[in-house]
């Protein structure tokens, strides 16, 4: 016996991205420094309902808002390394806005999900307009966080939202809590139970326009990502056809499973990002700082500070675009590697946040300096798209049965 | 057959077919959709462009136009040949269109739209397609010709009609979907047709060969009239009720 030829052409270049999405990091990059960099200490000083819209226009213009779509639907057809890409470069400026664009495609996601061409061109063709669009993606409630995001926990979900059938119709009622985007989404995907029916059974998504009878009750006032808004909507008996159910009735559980799986590596992007940004201001200062007659890098103890954020930073990296390849190459998309890359940025973006304000020493402390902003920002990601908890749980069930990554109950997908 | 009840305080429940609910959607999506950055996004030089009164005339190949305001022209179109009653809406619903087909134009077709310029909405569309670009030598008398669409429509052969055999191609048009939107101020109603026709007329003499005829399917009391009204000659093809050629 021996070793057959290789025979394979594939190969995994983990330096390079191809010439599409180098050329698209670089105009993200660009719009980030130029446009959004500007306006980042306002945006971050505004009070927690203010959205900048001329910002939003802006990121609109460049196609963030249709990074995802199909192009049979005037989007730019990319996929979600290419999301991924974007949400570091904006993430290294500004998280806010980075999730301003990213909760619009989370909000998408269930759309791209369904397959279901007349809801994507009622829904996805508008973002073809000139004026801006938003979406949001609302799960979460008072009673019902993170049980909503673990599938065997579902059956135990307090939810409130329910969705109640009147003829060909649903008639949606009930609060959602910490809604990105919510106060200014043109639409939400909306994640109701059916009234009735156990959490387990009746969870569904639904396609719901943010117009009459949904309203806006409060915008948290965040630590962080101050350039978004984190929204209390109510609905209000608000009523979607059933055409806007996103696959079936009782689906949600799997449609939120594949969204999230599809959402973390931006998410672990977008921490990254962060990451990077706080780096940046580090090196900056500790080649600009002297002491002891030489510059601050030229000490050891920094040196090696510098030296492990720049691992960090890397692996970081190399995580998200695994986890973003294996998203847009693999049906359904794995927890494993998604949730890896999550929880390993998360992480490093706040030890990569601490580590600069060390480094920068009383100016890491002041917010002149923009270290200790980017400290508020890397706590936020580690509890939105799953918390640290959540995504161990699933990266541990994948590693004991690795078969079972999706639970498959025999029905059609 | 899904079918939905809608109150109406007046004239009662009005029930929709599941096709005329989706028509109804098309129509509702088009009527967000804005296009004021359309000029500065073509590729090239438009063909004829001003601006006045508060909105602005432009006209361009469908090639020079990025794809995303393709869809949103060409679904312009279908929204309001919906409302119209020109367009069916099952046909419409079985087929999941949202737009014209848009890859089923030419490069060379025109587009003349009128947009607001507070608001970005079109407010007004005159199409111009071609069965050759103006550097064709064929003639009408070529057999196996490309044929314009009216002329299936119609099952006609506008060769026999047209005065000369020298015709090349590219001498004729047909003009297509001259309709308004529903966003049109007051103001600019009576307008706004107008200067499409005067950006028709434009671009059918700035070309390196003037384009002498032109034919459509035209409403007799909407579209006829308003080319009446600037004085281009016209004449009802016999055996048609809307055929329509001109010069």
């Amino acid at each position: 016996m021996s070793i057959a030829e290789n025979t394979s052409t594939s190969y995994v270049n983990l330096d390079l991205l191809d010439p599409t999405l180098t050329a698209l990091r670089n105009e993200v990059r660009a719009f980030a420094q130029d446009v959004v960099r500007p306006r980042v200490t306002q945006n971050d000083a505004d009070a927690a309902d203010v959205l900048d819209w001329e910002i939003v226009q802006a990121g609109h213009d460049l196609g963030l808002t249709r990074l995802v779509v199909p192009k049979a639907f005037g989007g730019l057809g990319y996929g979600i390394k290419a999301a991924a890409i974007a949400l570091e470069e904006l993430g290294a400026v500004d998280a806010g806005t980075a999730l301003i664009f990213g909760a619009t495609l989370l909000g998408q996601a269930p759309l791209l999900l369904s397959g279901d061409e007349q809801l994507q061109g009622r829904y996805l063709s508008r973002f073809a307009s000139d004026k801006a669009v938003l979406a949001c993606n609302a799960i979460t409630e008072e009673q019902a966080g993170c049980d909503l995001l673990i599938p065997e926990n579902t059956q135990f979900a307090e939810s409130e939202v329910t969705a109640r059938p009147d003829g060909d119709d649903y008639v949606i009622s009930g609060r959602k809590r910490f809604i990105t985007n919510g106060a200014v989404a043109d639409f939400g995907s909306v994640y109701a139970n059916i009234s009735g029916m156990a959490p387990d059974q009746g969870y569904t998504c639904f396609v719901v326009p943010f117009e009459e009878n949904v309203e806006v009750v409060k915008v948290a006032d965040k630590m962080g990502y101050r350039a978004c808004l984190g929204t209390e909507i109510y609905f209000h008996d608000v009523r979607v056809p059933a055409t806007n159910i996103i696959g079936q009735v009782g689906l949600g559980v799997e449609i939120n499973i594949q969204q999230m799986n599809m959402a973390r590596s931006t998410v672990a992007a977008l921490s990254t990002g962060v990451a990077r940004g706080a780096f940046d201001l580090a090196v900056k200062f500790a080649g600009d700082r002297r002491q002891g007659g030489k510059q601050l890098w030229e000490h050891q103890f920094t040196a090696r500070k510098i030296a492990e954020m720049t691992a960090k930073i890397e692996s970081a990296r190399l995580l998200y675009l695994r986890g973003a390849d294996v998203a847009d190459n693999q049906i359904p998309v794995p927890a494993l590697e998604p949730a890896v890359a999550k929880m390993h940025a998360d992480q490093i973006s706040i030890e990569v946040a601490e580590t600069a304000m060390s480094i920068m020493g009383a100016r890491g402390y002041l917010r002149e300096y923009g270290a200790e902003k980017y400290m508020r920002e890397a706590l936020g990601a580690r509890i939105y798209e799953g918390t640290p908890e959540v995504l161990a749980l699933a990266i541990t069930q994948s590693v004991m049965n690795p078969d079972e990554d999706f639970e498959e109950d025999g029905d059609e997908w | 057959m899904v079918t939905t009840q809608l109150a109406d305080p007046i004239a009662g429940p009005i029930v929709r077919t599941s096709a005329e609910t989706f028509a109804a959607q098309v129509i509702a999506l088009h009527e967000r959709l804005t296009f004021e950055k359309l000029v500065p996004s073509l590729d090239g030089v438009p063909i004829h462009l001003r601006r006045r009164h508060g909105y602005t005339v432009v006209a361009f190949r469908h090639d020079q136009t990025p794809r995303r305001y393709q869809i949103g022209i060409m679904g312009f179109r279908l929204a309001q040949y919906l409302k119209l009653g020109w367009a069916s809406p099952e046909v419409v619903h079985d087929q999941g269109m949202f737009w014209e087909d848009v890859d089923h134009a030419s490069p060379n077709d025109l587009h003349i739209v009128a947009m607001d310029d507070a608001t970005g909405a079109i407010i007004g569309y005159l199409g111009a397609a071609f069965i050759a670009d103006e550097n064709d030598d064929r003639k009408f008398t070529a057999e196996n010709r490309p044929t314009f669409p009216v002329e299936e429509a119609h099952g006609i052969d506008i060769s026999t009609w047209l005065p000369s055999s020298n015709l090349r191609l590219g001498d004729v048009m047909e003009i297509k979907r001259f309709v308004k939107g529903p966003n049109i101020p007051d103001s600019m109603k009576f307008l706004v047709p107008l200067e499409l026709v005067l950006g028709l007329m434009g671009l059918t003499v700035n070309r390196s060969r003037p384009i002498p005829w032109a034919v459509g399917d035209l409403e007799m009391h909407v579209a006829l009239r308003h080319l009446k009204a600037f004085g281009v000659d016209t004449e009802v093809i016999a055996g048609t009720h809307s055929l329509t050629a001109f010069r």
